[in-house]
Formats: structure tokens, C-alpha cells, sequence
């Protein structure tokens, strides 16, 4: 029973395959006729890849029919056919165009023969397949509107894309293509961007774009209408303006005689670099603490005399010497470089000493060239003496500054007691007879020594004699 | 012996397919990237895409051991793809010589 029925099955089976081939055949016959079509239209140049795609699909249908393979081989008709019909469609507008001109000098047209009519064949081209032929095709390369010359318009509000501001947006011309916003307080910022759609941007040049009014664009403080700088803050002092001082001493720069290098107030802003109280473009010592009397040079020494011209800048000296400090040899308040006689104890101006007969002026003291001589035992001086004196007060007259001290000595012979008081009342003697002579008692002191500082041995007569005796140490020339 | 003898001429057969196929697919495979790289698929669009499809058909009955049909494809594929890329060629030689 079942082998029967197969033997009826099979042959049925057989004849629908064999329906099912003939039906793909078939369709494949339309489909290549429909390629030749195309292919006169110029299918290969106008639609290359669909021809392709429609040949290349035919071929392995036939190949899948000749397999068996109906499934696959429809797949393969149904692609060849879909690719024909685009190169078809492509194709129609593509294809070569001939347009025949005739010869103006001819017209009207002259009679037979007509072999002697000018044609002139121009092919006529679309790149962009738009229907608008590239000759009158501004965008030859893009296909677009007849209307808009082959230009396109993707969003339709009639405005070529090249001219659109919102080509994907429709908008009006008067907005340039781009879609109208609403704008409530008509400041022309439209609402969608309008940070204050209630209050009118002030366009004032200061943030015009946000839509919403600056009163105060510098946020200083100080309104717009009141700010000398509306766009730059600055202290109400300055009327709104900023205060400039670039060089941030302090000093702002409309008074800074020094705007680029910090300074102090003092300077107008100019600097002091060794602050010594003379700034620096006056200073001829910039770097150097000086004295305003040198023009801000040092004088460490204090003489006077900066210490680049000084050639002793740490010990005081006059100019004369280039700043160095005289010496005196002798002593005698008449320095080196004045004096003529600068080892031996002299006077101005030369410094030379005078020439006394019984006397002579030494560093320390006036030397007497003879002693004083008093009455024995007693304290009175004698004549003889008087011309030595009298040298002493020469030599007090020429040195008018000079102070004395006269003192009085002894031997040892005798109490002590006695010595001192006779030593005493000599050099009293002594001093009253000075002064006798004008010299005024306050340059003269007189002391007793008595035998206390003796100079000779008392043992002897000679070294007695020399004990007793009479001196002028010099205390003071100034 | 005669069993061994035709099971051996079996087996050969029956490996022989691929073995032609595959080197005329990588053949094709390798014109058809030639002609991509020369500038194919815009100058000569209509080789350059038959020359995909048959590469591509050729790859899929591959698969289905119709080792004859896909050698016939591959080569076809080979052959679309030269022309491709000599026309990409030529094309790319007017427009350098073009002042």
C-alpha cells in the first residue's frame, strides 16, 4: 500500500519540480531581456553597479536552477529583477540625447535635397542624474530641484542648501532658512535662547547675545550710566574706572613717575634699590647706601670726600691728601705735609721752631738750657735767671694756646716736709713771675715735688745739683 | 585490491575540488583588493561590483563542496577585477596628465 503510494507521489513530486523550473526559467528569460533593455539605455554607464548586480544574479540562478537549488535560485531572480527595474528606472533619463539644430541661414527650410541639411549632434549630460542637465545644472555633481537648478534643498522650504543657514531645519527666507522662534519682549533674541524672555536685552555691546539686560556690565558696582568704564570694573573713586598700576607698588600709574618698576610712594614710584633715601635715577650710587649731600655715595670715613675718590676711605683726611689723615712727626699741630721742619717741634705756619738762646721747645716740654736760680734755702728767684724766663714767656707768647706745668724739685737734703713746701713755693714763684710777665695763670699750673722724683743720685754734689732744679713740661697745645 | 584501488581514485576525486578552487579564490580575492585600493569601485563601478558578486557566489558554493562552480566564479571574479583596476589605472594616468 505505502509502495503504491509513493509510485503515485513521485511522479507528482516530479512534475511540480519540474513547474517550479519552468516558472524560474521563465523568470529569468524576463529578467535578461529586461538587461538588454537597459543595457541599449545605457544602463552599463548609467547604473553600472545594478547592471552588474542584475547580470551577475541572473547567472547564479540559472547555476542554483541547474543545482536544484529552487529556493536559492528564486533569492537570486527576485535580486536580478529588483536591480533591473533601478537600472531601467536609471537608465531612462541617463541615455544619450540628440538634438538636432538646424542651420538658421537656411530657414525656412530650403526644398530638397535633404542631404544637404547641417545637423549638429550635442550630447547632452547629467552627472547627478537629477533630470537637470549639467549645462544648466548649478550643482552638477549633486542631484536636486529643477526649480532650485540641481541644487538640493533637504529640508523642502525652497532655499538650496548652499543658501540655507538650517539646510535640515525649514525655515523662511527672511530667517535665512532656519524655523522662526518666538521672541516676547522683542529684543531679537528669539525665546529658545533667550536667557530673560520677559526683559529686553539693553544692547549695550556687552553680552548683547544672552538676551537679558546688563545695568551694570562690569559688575563693579556702579551702574552703566554712571561708570566712566562700564566694561571694566574699578572703585567709585576712580568713577568706575580700574586702577591701573602695572608695576603693583602701590602707586597708580597716572602718578607713578616709575610705572614699570615697583617703587615707593615717596619716589612717585620710583625705586630705591639701596634705600638710602635717594632713588635710584638721581642716585649716582645706586647700589650703595650714600649720603644725599654725595648724590647717594658713601663716605664711610665721614671726611667729606666719597669713597671712591678717597684713597683712605676708612680713616679720616682732608682733600689735600686724597682723603687720607695727616701724620705730625714732631707734634707740634703743623702736619707733615705743611711742615717744613716736620722732626723738629716748631710753629705755624712752617713748623720750624725759633731759635732761642736759653730755651728750646721740645714735643713734651720747654728744655731750659741753664737752671733757675733761687736764693739758698729760700724761694725767691734770682736776677741771673730772669733773661731764661723771660725766654719762657717768648716761647709761651709765640705758642698762645700752649699750657705749662712748672714743677719744682729738690735734693734730699733736709726733711722732706721742708723739701716739698720749698719746691712748691719756687715753682709758685716761678709762675707768679710768668705771670708777672702777661701770660694768663690759667696756662700755668705749678707743683712741688720735693726729692720724690729725683733724676741724679743724691749721694754726690753734682748728682744733688741736678736734682734740684726747675722744669716746663708742656700739658696741653691746643 | 579493487576495493582499495577505487576507494584511493574516491578520495582523490573528491579532493581535488578544493584544491583547485582555493588557489583561484585567493587569486580572486587578492585582484579584487588590488582593484579597491586602485580606485575601482568609482572608476570602473560596473567590473569592480560584478567582480564582488561573482568573488562572493564563489565563496558560498564553496561552501557547499560545488568546488567546480566556485573555481568557475573565482575566476571569473579574477578576471572582472583586472579589468577594474586597469580601467581605475588608465583613468587615474588622464587625469594626472590632465593640465
Amino acid at each position: 500500500m505505502r509502495s503504491r503510494a509513493l509510485v503515485l507521489l513521485l511522479p507528482a513530486a516530479l512534475a511540480a519540480a519540474c513547474a517550479t523550473g519552468g516558472k524560474l526559467l521563465a523568470d529569468a528569460d524576463v529578467a535578461r531581456a529586461d538587461i538588454e533593455k537597459a543595457r541599449r539605455s545605457g544602463a552599463v554607464k548609467c547604473a553600472p553597479k545594478e547592471t552588474a548586480l542584475a547580470e551577475s544574479n541572473i547567472e547564479f540562478a540559472l547555476l542554483e536552477i541547474g543545482q536544484g537549488n529552487a529556493t536559492r535560485a528564486r533569492q537570486h531572480l527576485d535580486l536580478a529583477q529588483t536591480n533591473v527595474k533601478k537600472a531601467l528606472d536609471l537608465s531612462k533619463t541617463c541615455g544619450p540625447t540628440q538634438v538636432t539644430i538646424r542651420d538658421r541661414k537656411q530657414q525656412p527650410p530650403p526644398p530638397p535635397p535633404p542631404e544637404k541639411k547641417k545637423v549638429v549632434v550635442i550630447e547632452k549630460t547629467d552627472r547627478d542624474r537629477d533630470a537637470v542637465a549639467d549645462i544648466d545644472d548649478k550643482c552638477p555633481d549633486l542631484p536636486g530641484k529643477p526649480e532650485l537648478q540641481g541644487c538640493p534643498d533637504q529640508d523642502g522650504d525652497g532655499i538650496a542648501d548652499a543658501d540655507d543657514a538650517c539646510p535640515r531645519q525649514p525655515g523662511p527666507k527672511e530667517t535665512q532658512g532656519c524655523p522662526v522662534s518666538r521672541d516676547t519682549d522683542g529684543d531679537g533674541v528669539p525665546d529658545d535662547i533667550d536667557r530673560c524672555p520677559d526683559n529686553p536685552e539693553d544692547k549695550d555691546g556687552f553680552q548683547d547675545e544672552d538676551g537679558c539686560p546688563d545695568s551694570d556690565d562690569d559688575n563693579d558696582g556702579i551702574v552703566d550710566r554712571m561708570d566712566a568704564c562700564p566694561n571694566n570694573p574699578g572703585p567709585i573713586e576712580n568713577r568706575g574706572c580700574p586702577v591701573i598700576d602695572r608695576d603693583g607698588d602701590g602707586v597708580n600709574d597716572d602718578e607713578d613717575r616709575c610705572p614699570d618698576v615697583p617703587g615707593k610712594a615717596e619716589f612717585k614710584g620710583c625705586p630705591d634699590a639701596d634705600g638710602d633715601g635717594v632713588p635710584d635715577a638721581d642716585d649716582k650710587c645706586p647700589t650703595v647706601a650714600g649720603k644725599k649731600e654725595f648724590q647717594g655715595c658713601p663716605d664711610q670715613d665721614g671726611d667729606g670726600i666719597t669713597d671712591a675718590e678717597d684713597k683712605c676711605p676708612l680713616n679720616a683726611g682732608p682733600r689735600e691728601n686724597d682723603g687720607c689723615p695727616d701724620t705730625d712727626r714732631d707734634g707740634d699741630a703743623v702736619v707733615d705735609r705743611l711742615d717744613k721742619c716736620p722732626d723738629n717741634f716748631g710753629m705755624p705756619p712752617d713748623g720750624c721752631p725759633k731759635k732761642y738762646t736759653l730755651v728750646e721747645v721740645k714735643k713734651d716740654r720747654i728744655e731750659i738750657k741753664q737752671q733757675v736760680h733761687f736764693a739758698s734755702g729760700k724761694w725767691l728767684v734770682l736776677p741771673d735767671s730772669f733773661n731764661l724766663l723771660n725766654q719762657v714767656v717768648a716761647v709761651l707768647n709765640d705758642y698762645p694756646k700752649m699750657r705749662i706745668s712748672i714743677e719744682g724739685h729738690t735734693d734730699n737734703v733736709g726733711t722732706e716736709a721742708f723739701n716739698m713746701r720749698l719746691s712748691q713755693k719756687r715753682a709758685e714763684e716761678v709762675r707768679g713771675y710768668l705771670v708777672q710777665k702777661g701770660i694768663a695763670p690759667d696756662r700755668l699750673e705749678a707743683t712741688g715735688y720735693g726729692p720724690t722724683r729725683p733724676i741724679a743720685s743724691n749721694k754726690t754734689a753734682m748728682g744733688r745739683g741736678q736734682n734740684r732744679r726747675t722744669e716746663f713740661r708742656i700739658v696741653s697745645l691746643e | 585490491m579493487r576495493l582499495v584501488l577505487a576507494l584511493f581514485a574516491l578520495a582523490a576525486a573528491a579532493g581535488c575540488g578544493p584544491i583547485q578552487s582555493t588557489p583561484a579564490l585567493i587569486e580572486a580575492d587578492v585582484e579584487v583588493e588590488a582593484a579597491r585600493s586602485a580606485g575601482a569601485a568609482t572608476a570602473a563601478p560596473y567590473e569592480f561590483t560584478s567582480a564582488e558578486a561573482y568573488l562572493r557566489k564563489a565563496r558560498e558554493v564553496a561552501g557547499y563542496a560545488q568546488y567546480q562552480p566556485a573555481t568557475d566564479f573565482a575566476v571569473k571574479a579574477r578576471d572582472l577585477a583586472k579589468d577594474a583596476r586597469e580601467k581605475a589605472l588608465n583613468a587615474s594616468n588622464r587625469a594626472t596628465e590632465t593640465p
